[in-house]
């Protein structure tokens, strides 16, 4: 299961596999790292997966 | 009496596990939801003796589901799958659960009310009058901490107590919505697993589902109580989704009134005020001005597009990689090949140059401006805000969220427009996206531009600010279509993190210039080949006419054309004549406005074809084209008069 994301409009929590990442449809943007908020429909930058990693390590300390 | 069934329901982050664990023992299942991906935890439990089977429903925040998580426990909920209902509510954050209480009080079984994490609550000084609350409702409310296991035992007395059949007290709703669901709800005869009230007021919200469940319930095919739900619901004058929603978020804060005390759960009572000024037009207004002057003119125009810009170009390109870029290739003996690389169109030159040098610190300082906003909660109160003026362009506040990530990037937030309720909406927004809503790399440059230059700049702002008006009041009485609503809780304003800042930054960044680098090395060979075939020139050519009756000089052609391959590189080339002294102030504001109002660039036009199709998509950009050179020869002849 993937981290749940807080949503930077609504501020309501979706998991990151639920949003739809929005580089799929996107003729150019193909390194696009937005998850769209299914509730709202804004569109959260989500953090490559080494810096996730890190955050998360140092939250749990 | 078989055995009971028990639902836990709540919105994510509740403290639904915690409280599942404690009602459960060790024989937990999880397993997918019938035909979806979505998990479901069920555990069983010992209540009054009497065994009990506890369910883990996913988290959701209102009956009308937006995610597939919601639509599981709905289904939950509708189809009969508990005999009790637990709300279980985060007691920080009552205010903003008590709609969903409400929803839930309308399906006609037993529920009790968990306000969790007591604990939190009583450490902020918040203090929760449970006893008020619970007569409000007519039903059972128990303060408990599930982590801690503290007022578990009360709990379970609860649920045993609703299991034997208190049923909460249904809720009164005003302004003709109570009226017309209890009308719908009366031509509801059908056999349903639970009261037919929740089935009318989702039917009168246009929930699909819920349509379904009524065609297959009842005698004649549904026909009468859809038929119903329609003529009330255009009765309203507005969406009824929205005017429900009101209607019970006005039911809620009445419920909440005096039941909460104590201060202000998200930090000191100014910042609750300030929460509620910054979206009201007589304070919002103001700080939104404010808000851009500093953020947008002075920290990314001045210190993005001037300190950094000046750094970077000057010092590390000027001096250190443009004459090493040189040195490292002037063994090439062709010319023609020398040249792709460094030179006038080079793509180590110019290409690397506009990205890293020119376009890199303005699009980074936009982007944490951009993300100190959207952290600290500002969006979705300048939503509320221009949310007035956006109904007389056709628009909702909704619309916000489009037109503010188009400062981002045009083609993301064309896509985005999807998400607007009407196609009216849709396209509208989708025009002012191209028409007039510069890209983040694009206002950047345009305001490094115009640091210092007070009348170009103020001439910009009026010109797009004007044509945004203008397009959106014309639009709106020329499209057909019904008019949008929008509706949205407030959540938090809250000081913004820096960790959470530096991260959105970062990624925004690296997003861009991952996608920007190989496009401008990309626009710049097709310009060293343009040049060296001469179709570049030609073409240049053929625009110099154009960009003559608008009073600039030859060069500006260039411009223009680097501006359909991609808007941001088109400003990066207008920074770079400005900086040259080719442009005088007139000149100067009729480049930035023309250049801002030309068509987008290709990317955001495939966009455009996709989403709105193509014949709306050519429609716009025969429309915008013509309109931004019309709108530059005006300005041009305007300030000329005026001089």
């Amino acid at each position: 299961m993937t981290a749940p994301v807080v949503c930077g409009f609504c501020a309501r929590e979706f998991r990151e596999d639920r949003g739809q990442p929005v580089c799929r449809a996107c003729p150019l943007a193909g390194m696009c790292a937005m998850v769209r908020c299914p509730h709202c429909g804004y569109e959260n930058p989500q953090p490559p997966a080494w810096l996730t990693r890190l955050l998360h390590r140092e939250g749990s300390r | 009496m078989g055995t009971v069934r028990v639902a836990l329901v709540g919105a994510p982050n509740v403290g639904k596990s915690a409280l599942f664990n404690r009602l459960t023992g060790r024989y937990v299942t999880v397993s997918n939801y019938p035909g979806t991906s979505i998990e479901v935890a069920g555990g069983a439990g010992v209540l009054d003796g009497a065994a009990i089977e506890v369910l883990d429903t996913p988290g959701m925040y209102t009956l009308l589901p937006t995610t597939e998580e919601e639509a599981v426990t709905r289904r939950v909920i509708l189809e009969g799958g508990a005999d009790v209902f637990v709300h279980v509510v985060d007691a920080k954050n009552l205010p903003r659960m008590l709609s969903l209480t409400l929803q839930l009080a309308e399906i006609g079984r037993p529920l009790v009310v968990a306000l969790n994490m007591m604990d939190e609550a009583e450490r902020l000084g918040l203090r929760v009058d449970a006893g008020r609350l619970a007569a409000r409702l007519g039903l059972a409310v128990v303060p408990i901490v599930a982590v801690s296991g503290e007022g578990i035992d009360t709990l379970r007395a609860a649920i045993a107590a609703a299991a034997r059949g208190r049923m909460p007290v249904a809720p009164v709703y005003g302004n003709g919505v109570g009226t017309a669901l209890k009308s719908l709800r009366g031509a509801l005869v059908g056999v349903y697993p639970v009261d037919p009230a929740v089935l009318a007021a989702l039917l009168l919200q246009g929930d699909d589902e819920a349509r379904a469940w009524v065609r297959a319930a009842e005698p004649d095919g549904g026909r009468g109580a859809v038929q119903a739900a329609e003529r009330l619901a255009a009765g309203f004058g507005a969406p009824a989704a929205y005017r429900v929603a009101v209607e019970r978020q006005r039911a809620a804060e009445a419920l909440a009134a005096g039941v909460v005390s104590g201060p202000p759960a998200h930090g000191a009572p100014w910042v609750e005020w300030l929460g509620r000024a910054l979206a009201r037009p007589a304070t919002g207004i103001p700080a939104l001005l404010l808000v851009l002057y500093l953020g947008l003119y002075l920290f990314v125009g001045g210190l993005g597009g001037g300190t950094l810009v000046d750094f970077l170009e000057g010092m590390v390109f000027g001096r250190g990689l443009t004459p090493l870029f040189e040195r490292l290739f002037a063994g090439i003996p062709s010319e023609a090949a020398r040249s792709l690389f460094v030179g006038e169109y080079g793509m180590l030159t110019l290409g690397l140059r506009y990205a890293v040098a020119i376009i890199l610190p303005i699009v980074g300082a936009f982007f944490l401006f951009f993300s100190v906003l959207e952290d600290s909660g500002y969006l979705p109160r300048l939503a509320l805000l221009v949310d007035r003026v956006f109904k007389r362009l056709g628009l909702s506040g909704r619309a916000v969220i489009p037109l503010v990530l188009g400062f981002a990037c045009d083609t993301m937030a064309t896509m985005v427009t999807r998400t607007l309720e009407t196609r009216r909406e849709r396209v509208l927004a989708t025009l002012l996206l191209a028409l007039a809503i510069p890209c983040s790399a694009q206002l950047g440059v345009i305001l490094a531009i115009f640091a210092g230059q007070p009348l170009a700049f103020g001439v910009w702002v009026l010109a797009l600010t004007g044509t945004f008006v203008l397009v959106g009041a014309v639009g709106a009485r020329v499209l057909p279509g019904a008019p949008a609503t929008f509706y949205m809780e407030l959540p938090p304003l809250r000081r913004p993190r820096l960790g959470n800042v530096l991260v959105k930054t970062y990624t925004r960044i690296q997003w861009y210039f991952l996608e920007v680098l190989p496009l401008f090395l990309g626009a710049s060979l097709l310009m060293w080949a343009g040049q060296r075939t001469g179709v570049f020139a030609a073409l240049v050519a053929a625009l110099q006419p154009v960009v003559g009756a608008l009073g600039l000089p030859a060069e500006t052609a260039g411009v223009f054309l680097f501006g359909f391959f991609r808007r941001d590189y088109g400003a990066a080339g207008l920074f770079e004549l400005t900086r040259t002294g080719a442009l005088d102030q007139v000149q100067l504001a009729v480049a930035g406005v023309t250049l801002t109002l030309f068509v987008p660039c290709v990317a955001q036009f495939l966009m455009m074809m996709k989403e709105r199709g193509w014949r709306t998509a050519l429609g716009m950009a025969a429309f915008i084209t013509p309109f931004a050179f019309g709108a530059g020869y005006v300005i041009n002849l305007a300030l000329r008069a005026l001089r």
